[in-house]
């Protein structure tokens, strides 16, 4: 870290002028990045982290008016002609985006799209662009990339996929890249490999400017930090300082709402009350989609149960089954085989009248709430919709229930005859969970119900269904890919790979004493923002598949091909 | 490749038979006959031969049933010996589809073409300055033109160039100067139907990152949009394309009465209104036959255009592996995607990454 910074940015405003004319600040910024250095933009969405590292390469739209400076390589970017700025992108500044499969065009082959902007750049010839698009996928660790090269996005796995968009981004050889998200939409396994990459990158002489809403993965990986919020800079500092002692009230909110992990947890040695009434009961469920490439076994010899008053969480990283089995245990898909009891009736053999009448006892929450609320409906039509699918009260009765509920998830009883679009994301999981629990049901499936949140958000609704939980009594089956969010929640934890449950067990004693390699793996994969990382190694393959369930200790069942001995910490 | 051409091969020829039972059904359904209207002295029905035709009678007389005639008629489909009409009994049904068909083809090719000429700059325009006025006026231009109907549409060229200017002939079908006025009017509407599809799809792409992507790798605009974004918004034009060049072929009713063209919207016509059951049949049948073909061709053009529909198919032709049932399987679920239907979300192509080179 010598002399010049690679990028210094002084003063970068960005507005966009709307319709009228009138001008809406969308950021502001200040910061230098060395040579090498790392540089994490941390905020939640809407805080204009993307809008100005756009700014900086000129890739906002038509209206967005950019002041400022911002120097990279003795040039003043902001204001720089077109044709000079294009001579900027790719050879001196790359751009890495959250979701690969849009980033990266899908009906053209990877030699396409890793080369084209070689030749646009005239850096070199056909063949050498070619060439030095397979070194490229090579140093970003794919393997075969000269077979690799001719295949289309969609061939790839996610993680490959990201790993081809950062060589898409590295190719023409740039000094800094710019990773906007970059491990966002992938599983936590998947998001240590990708930043394992770019830290190689790094040693090989980047500069990185890492966008993120991820503590833990800026933690993991940058030197500095800014904070935005709302467009402006709250915070800049050295992350050691930051993670240790943030400054500004809304640093530390941040910090706080960060869910880690914590492996130290004392396993509880008090036995959990086995006599639990069994709420939900399903034994040896499999599903199998019958797929045009083959038979897909989504589900395969599960077997769950939650009690009364009791938490499950289903953690897994995604296709593990974890939405198909919640979906089974609803009967909302039909089981390829199995049987699930709910409070001692079968719901499979249930007839429509019995099991409309069951199914008022489960609801649901799901991931995306806007797309869970019917958006030509009120507020208060919404939640009352159950009560009238279901005949219950009269409308004046459901209009006072309505009223309940909203306040009860903290919603303005004020705004119950707004439209869901009018509320903010959080606000409209307050809605969808006062929804589910407006017919009183005794349990309730949450799929994912904080994976589109902010953190901080995240953290109230979580703190919403843990107070709802025991004030209301309620049962819950709680989808996650999320291990800290289920440490936070759950009493039980199942963790699920590839359609089966590879290991179970209370939630004390899994985070303190996980048995499967598998486990482990998710666990050390997890990036926590209080401590250092856990050692991790790239896993290999781990074997989900095979085995049986075996009760290694009271409760705490693990997937081995023979049993665990007793005491393997 | 060749099993799944089988497969829709079957699956039009089953289509064509249900268009013959339920076409002939509403005919026999239907009210009046050919003969009947004939003996009721209607005099555009042209001489009273066909009542007497001894080939005729013995087809399709009065003492013959309804199934036989049924059966008579579909075996003459198959041997391509249809016997003659009701109405033209001189010649056969094959006959006059062969005659008819060429002049509606040369109307619905350079329509088609023109069509697309202008439809997809047009619509990449108004898609590339969405917002601005050429957006705005594009569109309202083009609303009102598909609101237009296309006879009308010719009425006013006929007025403007045939009868103003004298530029082009009035009506009939006797040289390439009396293409101009049907083809022009045959391409409004779908004109105005594609440019707005190719706006909506183009700006659909212009939302992907991979446009800013390409855009970060220093790439010009231009450059961009033809490279990229417009391939990409051209695939799903393929679907609406085949169609509309199906209802073209096929021959556009008014238009052909207006201008006196004898292509196979009038053959059509005269049939319907004559009851002329051979006829009615064999031009259904062919209308039938060049929709289906055309939906074929789209979705074998689609495969070749988009990779991931191609490779979803090749990973399905290379397994063919029956679906295997389990116990209480009711629904398919998800995992069959409509090979009709190209799922194009973001979530979609997941699916398709079991395919391998």
């Amino acid at each position: 870290m010598s002399g010049e910074p690679l990028l210094s940015v002084r003063d970068l405003r960005v507005a966009f002028r709307d319709r009228s004319g009138a001008m809406a600040p969308a950021a502001n910024l200040s910061v230098d990045v060395p040579a090498n250095g790392s540089l994490a933009v941390v905020g939640e969405s809407g805080s204009g982290k993307t809008v100005s590292m756009r700014a900086l390469l000129g890739l906002l739209p038509a209206t967005a008016v950019v002041s400022g400076e911002a120097h990279f390589g003795g040039r003043d970017l902001i204001g720089l002609p077109e044709p000079e700025l294009r001579k900027v992108r790719g050879p001196g500044i790359g751009m890495i985006f959250q979701n690969a499969m849009s980033a990266l065009n899908p009906t053209r082959t990877l030699k396409v799209q890793l080369t084209e902007h070689l030749r646009w750049h005239g850096s070199c010839d056909r063949k050498t662009a070619v060439r030095r698009a397979v070194e490229a996928l090579d140093r970003v660790g794919i393997p075969e990339p000269d077979r690799r090269i001719r295949m289309y996005p969609f061939q790839l796995s996610g993680g490959m996929r990201q790993r081809a968009m950062i060589a898409m981004s590295i190719v023409a050889g740039p000094r800094l890249l710019i990773a906007d998200e970059p491990t966002t939409a992938v599983d936590v396994t998947i998001q240590r490999q990708v930043l394992d990459v770019l830290k190689q990158l790094r040693d090989d002489g980047l500069a990185i400017i890492m966008i993120t809403h991820d503590l833990g993965v800026a933690r993991y990986f940058c030197d500095d930090v800014v904070v935005m919020k709302d467009g402006r800079m709250v915070e800049t500092a050295t992350m050691k300082r930051f993670i240790a002692d943030a400054r500004e009230p809304y640093s530390r909110k941040l910090l706080d709402a960060a869910p880690d992990i914590d492996l130290r947890v004392e396993p509880d040695q008090s036995p959990a009350p086995s006599d639990r009434n069994q709420l939900l009961q399903a034994r040896d469920l499999v599903k199998v989609f019958h797929g045009r490439g083959g038979d897909v076994h989504a589900v395969d010899d599960v077997s769950v149960t939650v009690g009364a008053n009791e938490t499950v969480g289903v953690v897994g990283e995604s296709g593990s089954g974890k939405s198909t089995l919640a979906r089974l245990l609803m009967r909302l898909v039909e089981p390829s085989s199995g049987e699930v009891t709910f409070d001692g009736h079968d719901l499979l053999a249930a007839r429509r009248s019995e099991l409309h009448a069951l199914r008022r006892r489960v609801q649901m929450v799901f991931q995306n709430p806007y797309g869970s609320l019917l958006p030509h409906a009120t507020v208060a039509a919404n939640i009352v919709e159950p009560l009238r699918v279901h005949h219950v009260g009269t409308p004046a009765q459901r209009r006072a229930r309505a009223v309940e509920l909203l306040e009860l998830v903290g919603i303005p009883v004020h705004r119950a005859d707004q439209y869901p679009r009018q509320f903010s994301g959080g606000q409209q999981q307050r809605i969808a969970i006062a929804r589910a629990l407006a017919l009183e049901p005794q349990l309730l499936v949450c799929d994912e119900p904080t994976s589109a949140l902010d953190v901080s958000i995240q953290a109230q609704i979580l703190d919403l269904l843990d107070d709802l939980k025991h004030r209301l009594g309620l049962s819950m089956l709680f989808i996650t890919h999320n291990l800290a969010v289920a440490q936070r929640l759950c009493d039980r934890v199942v963790v699920m790979a590839s359609g089966h449950i590879v290991e179970s067990a209370p939630s004390s004693q899994l985070f303190a004493q996980p048995q499967h390699p598998y486990t482990r793996a998710l666990l050390a994969a997890a990036l926590p923002v209080r401590s250092d990382p856990p050692p991790w190694q790239p896993a290999t393959s781990i074997d989900t598949r095979s085995g049986e369930l075996v009760e290694v200790t009271p409760q705490h069942w693990v997937r081995a091909a023979t049993p665990v001995p007793e005491e393997t910490p | 490749m060749l099993a799944y051409l089988a497969r829709r091969l079957v699956r039009l020829i089953l289509s064509l038979v249900a268009v013959s039972i339920i076409t002939f059904g509403l005919l026999q359904l239907v009210p009046g006959s050919f003969s009947e209207l004939a003996e009721a002295g209607t005099s555009e029905l042209g001489g009273d031969a066909s009542a007497t035709d001894p080939a005729l009678t013995e087809r399709y007389g009065e003492q013959v049933p309804a199934w036989e005639q049924y059966l008579t008629f579909m075996r003459g489909l198959v041997t391509f010996d249809m016997g003659p009409s009701y109405r033209y009994p001189q010649s056969t049904v094959e006959e006059l589809i062969i005659e008819a068909f060429p002049v509606s083809l040369s109307l619905a090719v350079p329509a088609m073409l023109l069509t697309l000429l202008i439809a997809v700059p047009v619509g990449v325009m108004a898609a590339v300055k969405k917002g601005k006025l050429a957006d705005y006026g594009s569109v309202f231009t083009l609303t009102t033109l598909q609101a237009l109907p296309g006879y009308l549409f010719a009425l006013l060229l006929v007025l403007v160039f045939a009868v103003w200017l004298g530029m082009l002939p009035v009506r009939g079908w006797a040289g390439p100067e009396y293409l101009v006025i049907p083809v022009v009017a045959l391409a409004v509407q779908p004109t105005a139907m594609l440019a707005r599809y190719v706006r909506t799809s183009m700006l659909e792409e212009l939302r992907e990152d991979y446009v800013v992507a390409a855009q970060a790798k220093g790439g010009r605009r231009r450059v961009v949009l033809v490279r990229h974004v417009l391939r990409n918004s051209l695939i799903p034009l393929v679907t609406v394309a085949g169609p509309l060049f199906a209802n073209l072929a096929t021959g556009t009713v008014f238009i052909e009465a207006l201008l006196g063209i004898p292509g196979l919207g009038r053959l059509f016509t005269t049939a319907a209104r004559t009851r002329d059951m051979p006829l009615l049949m064999g031009t259904t049948l062919f209308f039938a036959l060049i929709f289906l073909l055309m939906n074929l061709i789209v979705d074998m053009v689609y495969g070749l255009l988009d990779p991931r529909i191609r490779h979803q198919r090749s990973s399905g032709w290379r397994r063919p592996k029956p679906p295997r049932r389990l116990l209480a399987t009711t629904s398919r679920g998800r995992g069959t995607p409509g090979h009709d239907a190209p799922d194009r979300s973001p979530a979609a192509p997941g699916d398709v990454e079991v395919a391998r080179p």
